[in-house]
């Protein structure tokens, strides 16, 4: 119903279901550890021997208890943490730090508050080489559009609301045009209703732009109503328990959280986080 | 004479509330808005009717108990001192103005060295949590301790002329700008920092960019104490020994018992300290508008 963003780069005309099925792995994790060396507790092993490739256009759901090392995962994949051992690349090659293939979306929406919000979602751009910011404001202006933040480009983020704040992060993540988007928790801290719109405006966002999404979540039910593949995690030391593959229809729709299936999914997940409950 | 001096100001200022009150043709001119304004923002009516209370009280007193004038002179006769002080050339140091520019350059140099120096310093101390952790007890033993009481050695060190003073100020406003700006650097966000990390930021790109601006608010509160120590710290310097200034005059004149001279001395003194403060906030508002500090300093601003 809004118009699509031109993106920066052409991109082939298929659907992201379609693409997805033969696309090559944009993110290889093999046999990923990560290990604090902390003076209290000695080693203490948040990740272990995680192993997970995720295709391009998919969108993969991380659900685990906290303390399952979801989010270091997460970190580790922006470039912004260094891994112990394994091997770990995106778009083919070795990830060696933050890299403009990677969008990020925080749990809060870490907006600037003495920025507008056209500056904030420009911000990407002043960081790093040297790039203008005219370049890309018709791009911001088409992404805020397509968020429905038009007209308040030039609105500091106090004046926004939760959801409109971390709209605006999501623009923001998106500006460099990158394939892959790591979402942390992003709606955690938004109320029930205004959950729900934003998981249908993710999936409308993924749907156009056609990204690869990787979603950390708590919540079951956003998972599987989201994702193509459900990562379950595992805590201490934090692992994979499965991956299970949705194949709920897409375009999803609200009420398909009600259906049967979607039930089995949703207790199958909850069947296999209790069951690490209770070895920890 | 205080009154209309202090009535006019009032309700020129008046906020642009309730226009059709002032319009009423009733009879009573100042009346009606000077009600409105009660109504809307009380102190701007409460606050000079103090003044004009507390100057009648100390007048009253003046002429009931005839105090001997070198104890408590009478108002008007601190009033005019004050017009003769201010009436004397800028380059006359027999006037006020020489005086009070001598002091204030004392004041503002030491101020800007000051707290230039505390932020750079304390930005760069903070960068590193070594740094911080090795040199902070030195910090709190330094912050402690009274800095004025070093300004007879400066005296020593550096004479009569404007350097001890200078110093002085230095020493006293460099020390809140330096704590102020180190618990504002360590006040970032940390999702701040990973956000600009993750766009590939350098290390100077994350401090103009992120860091800085995020402990504005801190360093506002620091230069707002700096601000008032910088015009202490002038005048301490100069009462331990100067050829000028305001510090000088005032015990120049107490010692001649030409205490309305005094009295008159501690309005300009006031009127520095006041305008100096007003700057800041000024310059709060324009900088840190989006903090919820600078946002309460525009509301209940004067």
């Amino acid at each position: 119903m809004r118009q699509a963003v031109q993106p920066l780069a052409p991109v082939e005309a298929t659907g992201p279901h379609q693409a997805a099925a033969e696309a090559e792995p944009i993110v290889e994790i093999d046999a990923l550890n990560k290990v604090y060396r902390t003076v209290r507790h000695g080693d203490v092993h948040a990740l272990h021997e995680i192993n997970l490739n995720v295709r391009d256009g998919e969108f993969v759901a991380i659900v685990g208890p906290s303390g399952c090392g979801k989010s270091t995962l997460l970190k580790i994949l922006a470039g912004l943490l260094a891994f112990t051992s394994g091997r770990v690349t995106i778009n083919g090659a070795p990830l060696k730090g933050p890299s403009q293939e990677v969008g990020l979306v925080f749990q809060q929406p870490v907006l600037l508050p003495w920025r507008t919000i056209l500056s904030n979602v420009l911000l990407p751009i002043e960081f790093g080489r040297n790039r203008k910011r005219k370049d890309y404001t018709d791009r911001a202006h088409d992404l805020l559009k397509l968020v429905g933040l038009e007209g308040f480009e030039t609105r500091y983020p106090e004046e926004l609301s939760g959801g409109m704040q971390q709209r605006a992060a999501i623009v923001r993540a998106l500006i460099q045009d990158p394939r892959l988007l790591l979402m942390d928790e992003p709606f955690g801290a938004l109320d029930a209703m205004t959950r729900e719109q934003m998981n249908l405006e993710v999936l409308r966002i993924w749907q156009q732009n056609r990204k690869t999404v990787i979603f950390v979540t708590h919540s079951i039910s956003e998972a599987v109503f989201l994702a193509d593949r459900v990562v379950v995690m595992t805590a201490r030391p934090g692992a994979i328990a499965r991956v299970l593959d949705i194949d709920l229809p897409r375009p999803r729709r609200l009420e398909m959280i009600n259906s049967e299936a979607f039930g089995a999914f949703a207790s199958q997940i909850r069947r296999l986080l209790n069951a690490s409950e209770d070895l920890s | 004479m205080v009154d209309t001096a202090t009535t006019h100001p009032a309700t020129a200022t008046r906020p642009p509330g309730r226009p059709g009150k002032a319009a009423g043709p009733q009879g009573g001119r100042l009346e009606i808005p000077l009600l409105g304004l009660l109504r809307e923002r009380p102190e701007y009516v409460l606050s000079p009717l103090l003044f004009v209370v507390l100057i009648a009280i100390w007048h009253a007193a003046a002429v009931i108990f005839e105090p001997p004038e070198f104890i408590l002179p009478p108002p008007g006769m601190v009033w005019s001192a004050l017009v003769s002080g201010l009436s004397a050339s800028p380059f006359d140091p027999s006037g006020f103005w020489y005086h009070a520019g001598v002091t204030a350059f004392e004041a503002l140099s030491g101020f800007l060295i000051g707290s230039g120096a505390g932020i750079t310093i304390g930005m760069a101390v903070a960068h590193s949590r070594l740094v911080e952790r090795v040199l902070y007890p030195y910090i709190i033993a330094i912050q402690s301790l009274p800095k004025i009481a070093v300004a007879p050695l400066f005296v020593i060190w550096f004479g009569f002329g404007i350097e001890p003073k200078i110093l002085i100020t230095t020493i006293i406003t460099f020390f809140p700008l330096l704590v102020n700006s180190i618990a504002g650097a360590n006040s970032v966000d940390p999702a701040r920092i990973d956000l600009a990390r993750s766009c590939n930021a350098t290390p100077m790109q994350i401090f103009f960019k992120i860091t800085l601006p995020s402990a504005l608010p801190f360093i506002f509160a620091g230069l707002n104490m700096a601000a008032v120590l910088s015009i202490l710290g002038a005048i301490v310097g100069e009462f331990v020994g100067a050829q000028a200034g305001i510090g000088m005059l005032i015990l120049q004149r107490n010692e001649l018992l030409d205490i309305a001279s005094v009295y008159a001395l501690f309005v300009v003194l006031a009127a520095m300290g006041l305008s100096l403060h007003l700057t800041m906030r000024a310059l709060e508002r324009h900088f840190c508008f989006w903090s919820h500090r600078g946002r309460k300093a525009d509301l209940d601003s004067v």
